[in-house]
């Protein structure tokens, strides 16, 4: 409502160039572009208006803006399902950024923002910490430029409560402003992945949020405490490194969504190692189990492509130090874990879309959707590194970036 | 020093490793260089975030800049990059969290830089620094941001106080010193400060190799300010020609701030009567004295030889994204020629902030801080609403369409 007082008032008097600029439609001239949904378009034109897709093929409109996107690969802006959006080293080059003022916490976190969105990835969900707030309204009033961020807040633990006081910290969460709620329900990998949270803490949690309209995610790394959220009706298992054949079979027959991080987190980790050693539970015993721990998800993660119709969303754990390779995920899926490249693409679009109940607004190219559309230098479906130089990125209609390939 | 050549040579024998080491070539169509100076059909040739050189033979084109004005990027001297409407739409006072501050500050910062503004003196708040330093880092986009921290305006001062407060301004990383030396426009604009106050304000700031801004608006101050050795005089709408004429001879520099700050109040009215003694009386002043009274002070200031005037907004919530509508206004308007009002926001300003070796003009070895507007601004002054291109030290943060530049060949 303020913002288009403001812009009304601005067309009316101070600045009728820009803001007509503004309401131009912009075309996109394409070569090649994947849908999200398993298509491939050849030779056509996005035609967008505000912030949306107003038509996929047809002419260039007389009056549009035109980007000519011929030499790069085209696809919906790429979501990442996980992302722990504040996280990052502080002053001191170390985990957390001990004893910072807030301020600076925030700057560091519209950082890792911007550098997600300059790499292709248009939305992100962070579960989560109180302070994603702040910087998720910053973001969506429109001028800073970064991911649509979606947070649950303050997760949820065993130690949080029993049953009762779990549903009303559902409620409290949704008060406070919660688009999800993030929940642990067991141990980390480092610590075996053991389930913490009872069967009835998690049933009363992710109760309570679907009663809401709230989708769960829940943190679980054991086949044990996947199976129980599972049964709970939670959104989303995350990590899962433990999990079985039977367990997947079952999360692919009832709908829950995987969300493996096989491709980033330990990697980033491990390459970060002296800035992450010594805070949290970060210690040298931990990261001797997260070098283990890339063969453990990576086996897990090729378990889990052999069932058809489990649904596997791209998240990647992304902490400090990660932001901004939210890619590689993606490679190492493709790579290392064999998974069709086409597949990891609806993974990373159409998928975590319908995972986030935001299907029908992003995560493919198609008229009525949200404008979020990614150029790459080079074919991330033929070669995966590809998926590192994205090079046009616009978000809502709106362009961020628009490098030349090779630069 | 003399390790920096070689440096670059060491950079340059792996540049496939770093992106930023390449060299970036611009086509220019035209070419304003920030002195006056204008060039046809040329090549800006940047590496390692400045300009190596301007070549007309330049024949690849990293960006094609051919249908588009190029020109040094904006420098504006008077900003408030924490002033900001709040979630309720009015100016805020208070602020929800140092976070929700900070994204607000951000935001401005942002707007100024896809405005066209690579530098900004913000005159001042305590979270600024935060600010420049997050924007230095290189991830955030922004203008580079000097900023004063704190303003000086405490009348019982003693001038050893205040001598005192500037080292203490020094010390906490502020790069000028903003001073308040009398009322406002609406109260009279008599002098606040006292002589005495002000020699030892301006004086300790030398000292101290810091510059100093001034907020003064009547005539007997602003001699006092100029003789105190003071940098520049902010506002000065009660200005006589005898003042006038002073600042000129003193070199003090005169930056007017008639073309956004008074206006983006009377636009933006409901959103500040209520808020810091903002009233519909005090806009109505505001629109029906201030803003002809500074368009026929500014035409004075026009017509005083030797004067040199630089762009200032003094922008604050509302007007952050619009700084080019002072040079606008001051051309349309106030009838300043559309070079000298080009000038004025960039070698101009750069030397006003002791800059002019490394900003503010486009020529080898300075950063790399370069726009490009649709149309020539030295025909048509708001060229300058159409920044279709911004880079700063080297890094380019908006990019054209190819229609940008070629509707603009049309």
């Amino acid at each position: 409502m303020i913002r288009s007082l403001r812009t009304f008032l601005g067309a009316a008097i101070l600045l009728p160039a820009m803001v007509v600029a503004q309401d131009r439609p912009i075309a996109l001239k394409v070569s090649t572009a994947y849908d999200g949904k398993g298509r491939t378009l050849h030779n056509t034109t996005i035609v967008i208006e505000g912030s949306k897709i107003l038509r996929v093929g047809g002419t260039v409109p007389a009056n549009a803006i035109v980007y000519d996107l011929a030499a790069l690969t085209v696809t919906p802006g790429w979501i990442d399902t996980h992302s722990h959006i504040g996280y990052h080293f502080g002053p001191d080059g170390r985990n957390g950024g001990r004893g910072e003022p807030p301020a600076q916490a925030t700057l560091r976190g519209v950082e890792n923002a911007i550098l997600t969105l300059n790499a292709g990835f248009t939305t992100i969900q962070s579960p989560g910490q109180m302070t994603d707030k702040d910087l998720r309204d910053a973001v969506a009033r429109g001028i800073i430029p970064g991911p649509r961020i979606f947070t649950s807040l303050q997760p949820l633990t065993e130690n949080s409560g029993p049953p009762d006081k779990l549903r009303e910290l559902v409620r409290q969460r949704k008060e406070q402003g919660a688009d999800f709620i993030k929940i642990f329900a067991s141990k980390s990998i480092r610590e075996g992945g053991a389930q913490t949270m009872t069967d009835e803490q998690l049933q009363a949690a992710c109760g309570e949020a679907k009663s809401l309209g709230l989708r769960t995610m829940v943190h679980a790394h054991s086949a044990e405490s996947a199976k129980a959220s599972t049964l709970a009706g939670c959104t989303s298992v995350e990590h899962g490194a433990y999990v079985t054949d039977e367990v997947f079979s079952l999360m692919a027959e009832r709908g829950t969504y995987y969300d493996p991080n096989i491709g980033l987190v330990l990697q980033n980790y491990i390459e970060n190692k002296p800035k992450f050693l010594g805070s949290g539970n970060y210690t040298e015993e931990g990261f001797a189990f997260m070098e283990k721990g890339l063969a453990i998800t990576l086996a897990t993660f090729k378990k889990a492509l052999t069932h058809k119709n489990l649904k596997i969303v791209y998240g990647t754990d992304a902490v400090a130090g990660a932001h901004g390779r939210n890619y590689e995920e993606f490679i190492v899926r493709v790579r290392d874990g064999g998974q069709d490249p086409m597949a990891a693409l609806e993974s990373a679009t159409s998928i975590s879309a319908a995972s986030m109940n935001m299907g029908d607004q992003i995560g493919s190219l198609a008229a009525g959707m949200q404008a979020d559309i990614v150029g790459f230098d080079g074919n991330p479906l033929q070669d995966v590194t590809a998926a590192r130089r994205a090079v046009f990125v616009m978000k809502a209609g709106k362009v961020y970036e628009n490098r030349s390939p090779g630069h | 020093m003399s390790l920096r050549p070689v440096f670059a040579t060491l950079l340059l024998a792996c540049a496939p490793a770093f992106g930023q080491e390449r060299p970036i070539f611009l086509k220019a169509g035209t070419l304003l260089d920030g002195k006056g100076g204008v060039q046809r059909n040329t090549g800006i040739v940047v590496q390692g975030g400045k300009i190596l050189k301007i070549d007309p033979s330049a024949r690849e084109a990293t960006f094609d800049l051919s249908g588009l004005t190029a020109m040094p990027g904006l420098i504006d001297t008077h900003v408030h990059i924490a002033s900001h409407f709040g979630p309720d739409g009015k100016l805020a006072t208070r602020e929800a969290s140092p976070a929700s501050a900070m994204g607000y500050a951000m935001e401005n910062a942002y707007a100024d830089l896809m405005a066209g503004i690579t530098t900004l003196q913000s005159v001042g708040s305590p979270i600024d620094r935060d600010v420049r330093e997050a924007i230095n880092r290189g991830v955030l986009p922004g203008p580079r941001v000097l900023t004063s921290l704190r303003q000086i305006s405490d009348t019982r001062l003693t001038p050893d106080q205040i001598r005192e407060t500037i080292r203490q301004l020094k010390a906490d990383g502020a790069d000028l010193i903003k001073i308040f030396a009398s009322k406002n426009f609406r109260d009279g604009g008599a002098q606040t400060l006292s002589d005495e106050q002000i020699a030892a304000a301006c004086g300790e700031a030398n000292t101290q190799h810091l510059r100093t801004l001034v907020h003064v608006y009547s005539s007997a101050a602003i001699m006092t300010v100029s003789k105190a050795g003071c940098t520049s005089v902010e506002h000065g709408t009660l200005i006589s020609d005898e003042a006038l004429q002073f600042l000129a001879a003193h070199g003090t520099y005169f930056d007017p701030n008639i073309g956004v700050v008074a206006q983006n109040y009377v636009l933006n009215k409901a959103r500040f009567i209520g808020v810091s003694g903002f009233t519909e009386e005090s806009l109505i002043g505001t629109e029906t004295r201030l803003i002809p009274a500074s368009l026929e002070m500014f035409k004075r200031a026009l017509a005083t030889k030797g004067l040199k005037i630089v762009f200032g907004t003094d922008a604050v919530a509302g007007a952050h994204g619009r700084n080019v509508e002072e040079l606008i206004y001051r051309v349309e308007k106030g009838g300043q020629d559309p070079r000298a009002a080009i000038v004025s926001g960039t070698s101009l300003a750069a030397e006003s902030i002791g800059m002019g070796g490394q900003i503010g003009s486009l020529s080898p070895g300075m950063e790399a801080d370069i726009i490009a507007v649709q149309g020539n601004p030295l025909e048509d002054i708001t060229a300058l609403r159409r920044v279709v291109f911004v880079m700063k030290s080297g890094k380019v943060y908006k990019a054209p369409s190819a229609a940008d530049v070629t509707q603009a060949k049309k």
